[in-house]
């Protein structure tokens, strides 16, 4: 449904010095379906967006939407933003103060339309229904600016999809909300984007957020994608150090293959806790130099001596109690690793402790 | 919530404590008693002496017959229907200056800096040499361009005349009203978050749309501040009536005023109860204004992070509209700036075409005057100074009433408009008459600091108008991330709200130093000889008729001012806010 071939775009920077925004950003969004951009600040996804938006011209590249070309720099053909009919929710909202929320959500549909003109009670259906959509209902004659944070996010998503368009923009919509609200909002649009069932397109630097609501995630550092996948494969199977990283937390192992272990795509690996297994990863031979990531929830921990592979004995570092589970670093042969464990094992720093590393759990990046 | 940094971030919704709410009401009254001494003293000295029948050296004598005789007059009345004619230049300006700082911002036209400049520029340029370059030009007899026009077919008479209302509201509008009004609106426009429009675009409307339905409200505040402003300044302005007016029987409020104090003997009451006519206008329009201000909400448009602006897509159109804009500028500033430097050459203003026409000897003679040299640190002293100080102060003054939330701040609102409804004229009859009868500051009569007062009182009302709308487009968030970092109210102010209104202050200490080297009517009364400006040398040349020698003096006051727009420019690209 969209598709987005090769985009390059370079700023001058302040000092004249030519910056990266996007270096062949190239992906592709099926029918109905939420796809994040996620990386960490500068790193050009929100260019990416506003490309795709019309709102900034790349330098070179192409963008399909449906087939129809709306961006290429081969075909000189740039669509103006105001005619792609994206529906888009910018991350300060941009809600219009001198309107009342039913004029903002409103405004998209007094737009003068060749293909189509509302008749006023055609309106009024429209934009009532959309603020039931997102819970505003009764809100409708309140001036924008007495609304809440939360409730200008929505209105911003009910001024979005008051058109039904074939795309929507999310410019991180919830990094201005707080904690317990941008959880809820999490729920609800992912309802949302399923009932509406609308190809959506969501930038974020926050990881969570992206793997709570997207169907593909593509990992963006400076001004590249550096992996496009499922929320589970970018978590599961990070392809380098910067998506194991960004992506949830993780203990870096670097070491050399030793050998096949005799598992299928399983090996030995030399790292500084000792020697690890190795389970499910892509062919690699004798003597090469890998990095090993390992997420804090595949350590396991207990207070007896463990059986099996990649097993160790040490002690608790620090210990943080979260409710819901706990987190730990443990020192191992020297070396310091974060665990993640059920709240009910009763540990204090400084105590003798037991960890083993499930083989599967293991992803090797280079 | 001056220097109370554990309140800072409680005040939303909470009650204010007893030591802030204290502080509020000594400020307040504070700001109060100041403003209203140096505001009220003038229109409480109009309003007695449009009351004061006795003649000169009499005591006060009370009577209606000043009023009386001045209303009943038909030449007042005319005298205010051709001001309210000729202030139709100002919703005609709206419209122009708004589309051309539109342009300037938003689409970015190649050449926009030029523009820009060129803009303040005219501003800057004294109008009576300006004035006198268009005579030159659309002068019905021996103006160039009727001249030239009458060399094409079908063309039998003169076509322009500049002696005429056309003639009067196109020197405004070319040299001061559009210049002022694009001046006012550019950091407006600039200051907007661009999320705003972009919005509006996303959602599938037009350029013209998003004008007119997103942009124009958005800014509303400040296009009424440059509407009000401007409609009060071509009330009151003098000296282009005066000398266009007068040959083709058109006269106005101002000139009336100034002929009736110029009568045999004067007829003061007549005129100040005609100066009170206009104080009764003023009060009513700032009251509107402000009324409609409290309506529309100071709300915040610009949200602190995100402050960054888009081009559009460079079409050819982009340089269509850039190749009219500088042909607007070479027309409307570049032209008549041309002839008047000519002029400044030739031996008898104006007859270029005489044989042996040219003469270096009115540059020699200016510059080698003693009263030049004087003149010329006099006005760079008072500008600097006026700027300077005069900035800071209504920056303080805005900011009590936007942030401080002070006692008495709808009322101060009020007074700070006052001054502009006094004619420079009689602020300065006003300041002299004080000087000259109170014990305790008649010492300063001779010094410098009356100017710098009268000039600061005079420039208080465009530049806290200015810094108050431009202020209240900044979330106070801004300020209290400051303080709960613990930095105080001085801090605070310098680091935090000063740079953030950056480009705002530059246009405010313009102003304020182009009024003060600008001006003539309300410094002329109080300055004594060691202290004449180059206006007022310039206006004392004019006077005795050696145009060319006010020619002259005028080109000079030009590039002074030029050399100034320049360098405020590089100061607030290096302190304001950084913009992509």
């Amino acid at each position: 449904m969209l598709q987005v071939k090769d985009l390059c775009k370079t700023y001058l920077a302040d000092g004249g010095k030519p910056v990266a925004a996007m270096q062949s950003v190239s992906f592709e969004v099926p029918r109905g379906k939420m796809f994040a951009l996620l990386g960490p600040s500068g790193c050009g996804k929100t260019t990416t967006l506003r490309s795709i938006a019309g709102l900034e011209t790349p330098d070179s590249g192409e963008i399909l939407v449906e087939d129809s070309v709306v961006y290429s720099s081969g075909k000189r053909v740039h669509v103006a933003s105001n005619k792609r009919g994206f529906g888009m929710v910018f991350q300060s909202y941009a809600i219009w103060p001198h309107m009342s929320v039913f004029d903002n959500a409103a405004f998209p549909l007094l737009v003068p339309n060749r293909k189509r003109k509302y008749s006023q009670a055609e309106i009024r259906d429209k934009v009532l229904r959309v603020l039931g959509v997102v819970a505003l209902d009764g809100l409708e004659d309140r001036p924008a600016t007495q609304l809440s944070g939360g409730q200008q996010q929505r209105l911003a998503l009910a001024r979005a999809i008051v058109t039904e368009p074939k795309l929507l923009l999310l410019d991180e919509p919830l990094s201005n909300l707080d904690a317990k609200l941008r959880e809820r909002m999490r729920f609800e649009l992912k309802r949302l984007q399923e009932e509406l069932a609308i190809t959506t397109v969501y930038v974020t630097h926050d990881q969570s957020e992206a793997l709570a609501l997207a169907h593909q995630i593509a990992v963006m550092n400076s001004g590249r994608i550096v992996q496009i996948g499922g929320p589970r494969d970018i978590y599961e199977r990070p392809g380098d150090s910067f998506v194991a990283e960004f992506v949830g937390t993780t203990n870096f192992f670097s070491g050399e293959v030793l050998q096949a272990n005799g598992r299928p795509n399983g090996y030995v690996v030399r790292t500084q806790l000792g020697n690890m297994e190795i389970d499910n990863c892509a062919p690699m031979s004798a003597g090469d130099k890998v990095v090993v990531s390992v997420r804090p929830e595949y350590v396991q921990v207990g207070n007896s001596a463990m059986a099996g592979p990649n097993s160790w004995e040490g002690t608790v570092d620090t210990q943080i109690f979260l409710g819901f589970c706990q987190d730990l670093e443990l020192k191992l042969n020297g070396a310091l690793v974060q665990a993640r464990a059920h709240p009910s094992l009763h540990l204090q720093a400084g105590a003798k402790v037991y960890a083993s590393i499930d083989p599967a759990g293991c992803a090797i990046c280079r | 919530m001056v220097d109370v940094p554990a309140a800072g971030g409680l005040r939303v919704g909470a009650r204010p404590s007893r030591a802030g709410l204290d502080r509020r009401v000594l400020l307040g009254a504070a700001l109060l008693l100041v403003i209203g001494a140096v505001t009220l003293a003038p229109v409480l000295y109009v309003l007695i002496a449009s009351f004061d029948v006795s003649s000169i050296g009499e005591p006060f004598k009370f009577g209606w017959k000043g009023w009386q005789d001045v209303f009943s007059s038909t030449r007042t009345l005319d005298a205010i229907g051709y001001s309210f004619l000729l202030s139709a230049r100002v919703p005609i300006a709206v419209i122009v200056a708004f589309t051309i700082a539109w342009l300037l911002v938003r689409v970015e036209v190649p050449g926009r800096r030029f523009i820009e400049l060129a803009l303040w520029f005219g501003f800057f340029l004294p109008s009576v040499p300006m004035m006198m370059g268009w005579i030159l030009l659309l002068d019905a007899n021996y103006g160039l361009l009727n001249a030239a026009a009458m060399k094409l077919p079908f063309v039998t008479g003169p076509i322009f005349s500049i002696y005429s209302i056309p003639g009067i509201m196109w020197v405004h509008l070319s040299l001061t009203t559009i210049p002022v009004m694009v001046i006012l609106l550019t950091p407006a426009l600039r200051q907007l978050d661009a999320a705003y429009e972009e919005a509006a675009d996303m959602s599938g409307a037009g350029t013209w749309m998003t004008l007119r339905r997103i942009t124009v409200p958005l800014v509303a505040p400040a296009i009424l501040t440059a509407f009000v402003a401007s409609l009060i300044r071509s009330l009151e302005t003098f000296e282009v009536e005066q000398i266009l007016g007068t040959p083709a029987k058109i006269y106005v409020y101002a000139t009336r005023i100034y002929d009736l104090i110029n009568w045999e003997p004067p007829l003061f009451s007549q005129a100040m109860a005609l100066s009170a006519l206009f104080l009764a206008i003023l009060f009513v329009l700032a009251f509107f204004y402000q009324r409609y201000l409290r309506r529309a909400g100071e709300r915040p448009t610009v949200m602190g992070r995100d402050v960054k602006l888009r081009a559009r897509p460079k079409t050819a159109w982009v340089y269509v509209i850039s190749f009219v804009l500088i042909a607007y500028i070479a027309v409307s500033i570049l032209l008549p700036l041309a002839v008047l430097i000519v002029g400044s050459f030739t031996k008898l203003f104006g007859f270029f075409f005489l044989e042996d026409a040219w003469t270096a000897g009115h540059w020699r003679e200016v510059l080698t005057d003693d009263r030049f040299l004087r003149a010329t640190l006099n006005s760079l002293a008072l500008g600097l100074t006026v700027g300077c100080i005069g900035t800071l102060l209504f920056a303080l003054v805005a900011w009590c009433l936007v942030r401080g939330k002070v006692w008495g701040g709808n009322v101060i609102s009020i007074l700070v408009w006052l001054p502009w409804a006094i004619p420079g004229l009689v602020l300065g009859v006003t300041l002299l008459s004080l000087l000259l009868n109170v014990p305790l500051i008649s010492g300063l009569y001779g010094t410098i600091v009356p100017l710098i007062m009268a000039l600061i009182i005079k420039e208080l009302p465009i530049g806290v108008q200015l810094l108050r709308t431009s202020l209240s487009q900044i979330s106070g968030q801004l300020e209290e991330a400051a303080s709960m970092s613990g930095a105080g109210f001085a801090y605070i102010f310098r680091r935090v709200t000063l740079p953030l209104i950056a480009p705002m202050l530059v246009s405010v200490f313009l102003l304020v130093f182009a009024g003060t080297i600008r001006d003539i009517s309300t410094i002329v009364l109080i300055a004594t000889p060691g202290m004449r400006t180059l206006s007022l040398l310039m206006f004392d040349f004019a006077a005795s008729g050696r145009f060319e020698s006010a020619a002259v003096i005028g080109i000079i006051i030009a590039v002074i001012s030029l050399a100034m727009t320049a360098f405020a420019f590089r100061m607030g690209e290096r302190f304001g806010v950084k913009r992509k």
